[in-house]
């Protein structure tokens, strides 16, 4: 049973169980022995260096890395009790159940109507009326229904960076995952944009259990309920937010989080 | 470069530096090539043109003699040029003239020693006039004659209204004598050879045959008819004559029904020469050819192109794309797909007449003679059958084995042994089949009553289109894979992450943002297409299709007719003509044509490319 941080074990249900997971990227292995848990509805942050694995970690959580030819891995990651790597998990109905965000914003070259759909869409969903609430239902989530909401038949292009990472995060909980899955959300927005985000992930925890990458450590402390630190694809130190901000049991952490760290 | 990064320049001393003669050098080459190309342009270009403009009409009096008077001549100067003469090794001026008239001089074209004119003169009564037969006649008129004892002289102000008059009238009798001949005739004629084949083939009982033979006497008899019709309409083409006398003095006649168009060009303005310029661009792209294709129009030959265009688009597009897409997204790479690659982009390389012998052999004589005829060496009937169980096994083993993997599921490796026996079986399926259908002993051709005349088992614009589109495979290949490169990564991960299976992902993302680079790719395989000559000659490509491949008469697409093409129709006139002086002009506006339409298809690739590019830059940030 892979470990919460101690006064979680009671109150919240680990949804993601990672256990004891190696992984290989051909002959280099990128993660080390990683053994923790996301609790259900709750915001839960990866910290780190640049390099050290926490994309890696993410992109397992949907099983992306799968389109990597030669990894390999070791140990189980569970999603609800039930493995990922069960023969009879389909990867698709998987990626339904996990939403995921990238680092550099990535709509289709579609209207942006089309964009928050596309996921009924390819599940072969098209009654024109579910599919209009599901647009302003997941836009207004994602905060940008009402800059939007007249040009919904437009191309999706025509936004600025900020709108267009908040449009594929609209695209992401368009069908309700249950995982949301932000790998560097912010990177590359300015700071009103990213507190609109960050706001905008305080209002989605209630619904989804939701796991972050991020090198802002203020962003960390602000919106993260857990962190976990990571040093060359290890788990240094996995803690409540506050705690591990405050009080590091770690050197590594302390280094890190205080900037002393090259 | 190695002194310029030990020492980086300022940019004035980097404009005088030692690179500055390399970068005149390859603007040198550049610019031998572009002047090389415009000036190829602008010949063809003000040749192809110069073809349509009215030029004047010169009289002129030579120096020497012909039954007591100066002998003159009339004509359109052509060409004016410097010989060396053989015996003395002087230079002289000459000048050629078409002179037309090929009836009267047996040539259309004289040269004439500048130092043999006496003088020369514009008289502004000359006519040019172009005729269904022997080409052009220049000629001053002299009279019109409507019946033995009725005539109009050219001299009577109605003269011309009357001519213009006459001239309109012959060219409506022609297009209704073509319409007779061509259309109504043709299609009695198609349905009596059907008849007489069924008739043929009818059992000899006298039920049968009666309302056959019935049939046949009707159609004949209605033939009878509209072929009196058509001879009433020719006999009165020759009523009206017209008399003139060329620069000589001979007086001719002719019928004023055979001349399809006139102009007196030493009396024209300048708009009225324009328009008779566009009169004539006009009919040259609009009319059949006439006279060994030497005069008269091209359509034949640009619908033939363009018929054969894009039928060839039609079949190399799916095609393409479908192999692009397997190559590209899901081949595992490895010394098979390499190689794959080197084949796809060698076949770019091998010469067109390679392709076109292979159609040839394998489509026109292969598939064509089995399409007619059946095949030539049937299986035993029992060998037959076994193959054809054989198929239908391992077409089930395959479908079975398939479709127990669920496609969605898909991302996970299937084990070595099973997906090789899964290929093992489609393959063997596959090659079953072909074999039960290549070697089906009970079939015997969907036109074996009409043999030994060939059907499809001769050239054909099927047949080219295939053999064309083999050969523009690889740019629609090539083309579509840069466009799938093109997509950026993030955009499928993100479909991918969105719950779209790989399929949903290509057909929904990945294809619709490659579409603009496949496009440019199938319009460039077109162009190459359009200009190719050499596979064309052999399978199917004619000097003169006695119909269209597609026209009225059911089934209305003709895919085993012979058709005609601007590139073989250059060559032809060219080369095969019997005056090649004379097919000269048209030579020239053909080769403007096609050049023409393969700029224009390559100037829309280059326009969609670019418009591209402005869309993934749009979407970079
Ligand atoms: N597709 C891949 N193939 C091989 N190695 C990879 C691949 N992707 C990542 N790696 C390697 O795995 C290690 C971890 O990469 P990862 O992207 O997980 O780091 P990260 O913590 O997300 O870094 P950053 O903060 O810079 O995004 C790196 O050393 C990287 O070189
Ligand atoms: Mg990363």
């Amino acid at each position: 049973m892979p470990p919460l941080p101690a006064h979680l074990q009671t109150s919240a249900r680990p949804f993601i169980e990672v256990d004891h997971f190696d992984f290989w990227y051909g002959p280099k292995q990128v993660l080390h022995d990683i053994h923790l848990a996301f609790p259900e509805n709750h915001i839960t942050a990866l910290i780190g260096p640049s390099g050290c694995g926490k994309t890696t970690l993410l992109r397992n959580l949907n099983r992306m890395n799968d389109l990597v030819d030669g990894i390999r891995h070791r140990g189980d990651i569970r999603l609800d009790g039930t493995s990922l790597y069960d023969p009879k998990v389909e990867v698709i109905s998987l990626r339904k159940r996990v939403g995921m965000v990238f680092q550099k914003y990535n709509p289709f070259p579609k209207s942006i109507y089309e964009n928050v759909i596309f996921s009924l869409r390819v599940a072969g969903r098209s009654d024109r009326r579910q599919l209009d609430e599901v647009v302003e239902k997941s836009l207004r989530q994602a905060a940008l229904w009402d800059e939007v909401k007249d040009k919904l038949h437009e191309s999706a292009f025509g936004l600025s960076g900020g709108q267009q990472q908040r449009l594929c995060i609209a695209r992401a909980i368009a069908n309700r995952p249950q995982v949301l899955l932000m790998d560097e959300p912010c990177a590359a927005l300015d700071p009103i944009a990213t507190l609109k985000i960050e706001e905008l992930m305080t209002q989605l925890k209630d619904e989804f259990t939701i796991v972050i990458v991020t090198h802002n450590m203020e962003q960390a402390r602000r919106v993260a309920d857990l962190t976990a630190f990571f040093y060359l694809g290890k788990l240094i130190e996995y803690d409540e937010t506050l705690s591990l901000f405050t009080q590091p049991s770690q050197i590594q952490t302390e280094a890190y989080i205080s900037g002393r760290f090259s | 470069m190695s002194d310029a990064n030990s020492n980086p320049p300022s940019s004035a001393a980097l404009l005088s530096s030692k690179g500055e003669i390399k970068v005149w050098l390859t603007a040198t080459g550049l610019n031998v090539g572009l002047f090389m190309v415009a000036g190829l342009l602008l010949l063809i270009t003000w040749n192809g043109l110069s073809v349509f403009w009215p030029q004047p009409v010169s009289e002129f009096t030579l120096t020497s003699q012909k039954d007591g008077a100066p002998e003159k001549i009339a004509g359109i100067i052509t060409k004016q040029q410097t010989r060396r003469s053989a015996a003395t090794g002087q230079a002289i001026e000459e000048i050629q003239i078409f002179t037309g008239n090929r009836d009267a001089y047996g040539l259309a074209f004289r040269f004439l020693d500048q130092s043999s004119l006496a003088s020369t003169t514009l008289p502004s009564d000359y006519i040019v006039a172009e005729r269904s037969e022997y080409g052009k006649a220049i000629f001053t008129p002299v009279r019109l004659e409507f019946s033995a004892t009725k005539s109009l002289p050219a001299s009577d102000p109605t003269f011309l209204p009357e001519l213009h008059r006459l001239v309109k009238e012959g060219n409506d009798r022609r297009a209704e004598i073509t319409a007779l001949e061509k259309h109504e005739i043709g299609a009695i004629n198609a349905r009596i050879d059907k008849l007489e084949i069924r008739l043929r083939k009818a059992d000899p009982s006298p039920e049968v045959r009666a309302p056959l033979e019935q049939e046949l006497a009707t159609l004949r008899s209605e033939y009878t008819t509209l072929a009196s019709q058509a001879t009433t309409l020719r006999d009165r083409q020759k009523v009206e004559k017209l008399v003139y006398r060329l620069a000589s003095g001979e007086e001719r006649n002719q019928a004023v029904a055979e001349i399809i168009h006139f102009y007196q060009p030493n009396q024209l303005t300048l708009g009225g020469r324009f328009k008779i310029f566009l009169h004539h661009a006009l009919a040259f792209l609009t009319e059949e050819p006439r006279e060994a294709n030497t005069e008269g129009g091209i359509f034949p030959a640009i619908f033939g192109t363009f018929v054969m265009t894009l039928l060839m688009a039609a079949l190399v597009t799916p095609l393409g794309i479908i192999a692009a897409i397997y190559l590209h997204e899901y081949a595992k790479p490895g010394i098979m797909l390499q190689s794959i690659r080197v084949c796809v982009n060698n076949l770019a390389g091998v010469p067109s007449i390679v392709f076109g012998v292979f159609g040839l052999g394998f489509f026109v004589y292969g598939v064509g003679g089995y399409i007619d005829h059946g095949p030539t060496y049937p299986l035993p009937e029992r060998w037959w059958f076994l193959a054809s169980l054989g198929a239908v096994v391992t077409l089930v083993l395959a479908l079975l084995l398939t479709l127990k993997y669920s496609p969605t599921q898909a991302l996970q490796p299937k084990s070595k042994a099973r997906s090789f026996t899964e290929n093992t079986l489609w393959i063997s399926t596959a090659l079953l089949t072909l074999l039960t259908l290549a070697k089906c002993p009970y079939f015997h051709g969907f036109f074996a009553d009409k043999l030994p005349s060939p059907t499809f088992g001769t050239g054909g614009i099927l047949w080219a289109s295939i053999t064309l589109s083999l050969m523009t495979l690889p740019v629609v290949i090539v083309a579509t894979e840069e466009a799938l490169s093109a997509v950026p990564r993030g955009v499928r991960e993100a479909a991918l992450a969105c719950g779209a299976s790989k399929w949903q992902m290509i057909q929904r993302i990945a294809l619709p943002g490659a579409l603009p680079g496949v496009m440019t790719g199938i319009i460039l395989a077109m162009a190459r297409g359009a200009g190719e000559v050499a596979p064309l000659m052999i399978t199917g490509v004619v000097k003169l299709a006695p119909s269209l491949p597609l026209d009225g008469i059911a089934p209305f697409i003709h895919a085993e007719r012979k058709f005609m093409h601007l590139g073989f129709h250059i060559f032809d006139l060219g080369f095969q003509s019997p005056d090649s002086e004379a097919a000269k002009p048209m030579v020239f506006a053909t080769t403007l044509l096609l050049i023409f339409l393969v700029v224009v298809l390559n100037l829309t690739a280059i326009q969609i490319r670019s418009h591209l590019r402005r869309k993934l830059q749009a979407s970079a940030f």
